[in-house]
């Protein structure tokens, strides 16, 4: 066996999935379609390599060369195609969600093409200003980088610095970019520069598509350029710590957990395996991805028996078998391969006496007030989360309607469930408290940023259709 | 069927991608180069004490210390090797130090330990070191340090 063998069975999956997901919805238009490969494909694609290549590792396949790498893409390719042609129309059509207003629609387009183009510069910018970067990720990415190709063995050397990174980032698909790039000989700055605009569009495609299938039409563009018009975006899109790929794996793996439940209006659902993978590789990609998908899918557990749409045990075990692969690497990758994970460094005695500490308290407050308050100096958020906590409060006095009370929250509760979570673990931590609050609150905000934005648009935005859908059966395929 | 959003939703998302965009931009004309090296600041100029070395390996416990060592580094050295040691005691002791080590010592002629802040790390480093220099007839002979910051030279 030949660890091409697992690489073609990888992107061969990712490939069934978004063919599944994205051609399988034959009502879908073109555009839509387009819209849900740019959300689904940047970080499953990603992660999958990455999980494959760590996975030949651990059974001692070693690693894959290029030629495997391009064999592996054109089969998924070849089975996608297939898949596109053999495979028929599934499920009802889902409700029309039709366009909104045209007004809306083209003011929408017009503010995201323009604060695409910003964002553009702001890469520029930071290429002229600062080519090796300016964070961790990115210097860790390129000097490794680097490190194995002058050592003469690159694209091995990059399967290497996939599993023997920094462990909370095994998603590094910049190895697997960069081992074309040597060729070009520009690798310390195209790296960073290509990872952060691929998952720039993958999380503002999850974005619009979420809010475009459980949302009035005509604001997906504009939630897309609320996320990408974000300063905090600005910063740290270049030089990308895969925040922004766990942002974009969280949305797809909120809305197929959303059509699970809400299966009527999906029309289509994606299988539940594919949203368990997701869930997979979103433990796989970001420490924090284990909390935040752990928090999706107790979310779902709940808000499904709440509403009375129970998943029912089929649909469980789908999702518990796709995320298995995502879950056993992390495992394996944290106990035999890397440093371990950070829990026994907070488990420590002195815990109680730092819950104690009411400065402790105090501090980890004010951070997380500064990003609410305009002016208190963290222009990083910009006026995002002063409008979305406003759009939340005006959903919150309107009472959303049923279907879109249920969407909603399952978008919305893992983000303030998170945020309670990321203020224990503030609380908490071993490192210096004023260190850790600086260097990761406004990650950690990225991250969730999409989810809240499509939680508040749903709620505000989807009153028509509640009121005219009709209720919705239980159980998944 | 047909969904309108709120007008006055779009308007105000619209109206905060304005506000967003201008002070993403305001903040990305504000940025400048490349920093001085907070190394500096604590150690004073590596550069004179790194002259005329063709090659550096630089060894350190925390992450964030590539990018002040990137500055102070990068402008002096032809090659410099970037080495970093994972934040346990666990893979101190593992094979992954002693890969690391050997790496340094195999090309640079000079290690640049940095900011050990726990002194059991340090040790276990400089032996895992002395180890793979020994075994290639090298020499490891410690040119400065402040607690903190330790070169070494390898010689024959």
């Amino acid at each position: 066996m030949d660890v091409s063998v697992l690489v073609v069975v990888a992107v061969l999956g990712a490939g069934m999935g978004l063919a599944d997901t994205v051609v399988g919805r034959r009502e879908a238009s073109r555009g839509e379609r387009l819209l849900a490969a740019a959300a689904w494909g940047p970080g499953m694609i990603a992660g999958l390599l990455s999980l494959t290549a760590f996975a030949s590792l651990v059974v001692g396949l070693g690693a894959a060369g290029r030629p495997t790498l391009l064999a592996s893409v054109a089969a998924a390719a070849i089975g996608a195609a297939v898949l596109h042609r053999v495979r028929p129309a599934h499920g009802p059509p889902a409700p029309r969600p039709g366009t909104g207003g045209h007004w809306t629609t083209a003011a929408g387009w017009l503010v995201l093409a323009a604060v695409t183009l910003g964002v553009g510069w702001s890469f520029l910018r930071w290429l002229a200003l600062r080519p090796l970067g300016s964070w961790d990720g990115m210097g860790i990415w390129t000097y490794r980088a680097l490190q194995w190709f002058r050592a003469g063995d690159a694209f091995p050397g990059v399967l290497r610095l996939l599993v023997e990174s920094k462990p909370g980032y095994p998603l590094l698909l910049p190895g697997l970019v960069a081992a074309e790039l040597t060729l070009w000989g520009r690798e310390t700055t195209v790296i960073p520069v290509a990872t952060g605009g691929l998952f720039v569009v993958g999380a503002a495609a999850a974005t619009a598509l979420a809010v475009s299938r459980r949302a009035p039409a005509a604001l997906a563009p504009a939630a897309a350029a609320l996320l990408l018009s974000t300063p905090m975006v600005w910063q740290s899109a270049f030089a990308q710590g895969a925040d922004l790929a766990l942002a974009s794996l969280a949305v797809v793996a909120a809305l197929g957990l959303a059509d699970l439940v809400d299966r009527g209006r999906s029309g289509a659902p994606a299988p539940a395996w594919l949203v368990g993978l997701v869930l997979g590789l979103m433990v796989w990609t970001k420490d924090e991805g284990a909390i935040l998908a752990t928090l999706l899918a107790g979310t779902a557990v709940v808000v499904s028996r709440v509403a009375r749409r129970p998943l029912g045990p089929s649909g469980w075990l789908g999702i518990g078998a796709g995320a298995a692969p995502g879950i056993v690497a992390t495992a394996v990758l944290k106990t035999s391969w890397t440093t371990g994970g950070e829990v026994g460094r907070y488990l420590v005695p002195e815990l109680w006496s730092r819950l104690a500490d009411p400065s402790r308290w105090q501090t980890v407050a004010s951070a997380f007030a500064a990003r609410l308050v305009p002016g208190s100096g963290e222009a990083l958020w910009g006026a995002t989360v002063v409008l979305l906590v406003g759009l939340a409060a005006v959903a919150l006095a309107r009472r959303p309607a049923p279907a879109a009370a249920v969407a909603a929250a399952l978008f919305g509760l893992p983000v303030v469930l998170a945020l309670a979570a990321d203020a224990a673990i503030y609380l908490i931590t071993p490192d210096p408290l004023e260190w850790h609050l600086r260097t990761s609150l406004d990650r950690l905000g990225l991250q969730l940023l999409p989810l809240a934005i499509v939680a508040v648009m749903v709620a505000l935005g989807d009153e028509d259709q509640d009121r005219a859908a009709a209720p919705a059966p239980s159980g998944v395929r | 069927m047909s969904r309108r959003p709120p007008v006055a939703m779009v308007a105000a998302t619209l109206l905060a991608c304005l506000v967003n965009t201008v002070i993403a931009v305001g903040l990305t004309r504000r940025l400048d180069g490349p920093q001085p090296s907070a190394l500096e600041d604590r150690y004073g100029d590596l550069r004179p004490r790194l002259a005329g070395v063709a090659r550096v390996a630089y060894v350190s416990d925390a992450r964030w210390r590539f990018l002040e060592a990137r500055y102070a580094l990068v402008p002096t050295v032809l090659d410099p090797r970037f080495v970093e040691i994972d934040e346990t005691a666990r893979t101190i002791a593992g094979f992954r130090v002693e890969a690391m080590a050997e790496a340094a010592v195999d090309g640079p002629a000079l290690v640049v330990l940095f900011d050990f802040d726990r002194r059991a790390r340090l040790d276990a480093l400089l032996l895992e070191l002395e180890d793979a220099a020994r075994r290639r007839g090298l020499v490891l002979r410690v040119a400065f340090t402040d607690g903190r910051v330790t070169l070494l030279e390898i010689g024959g």
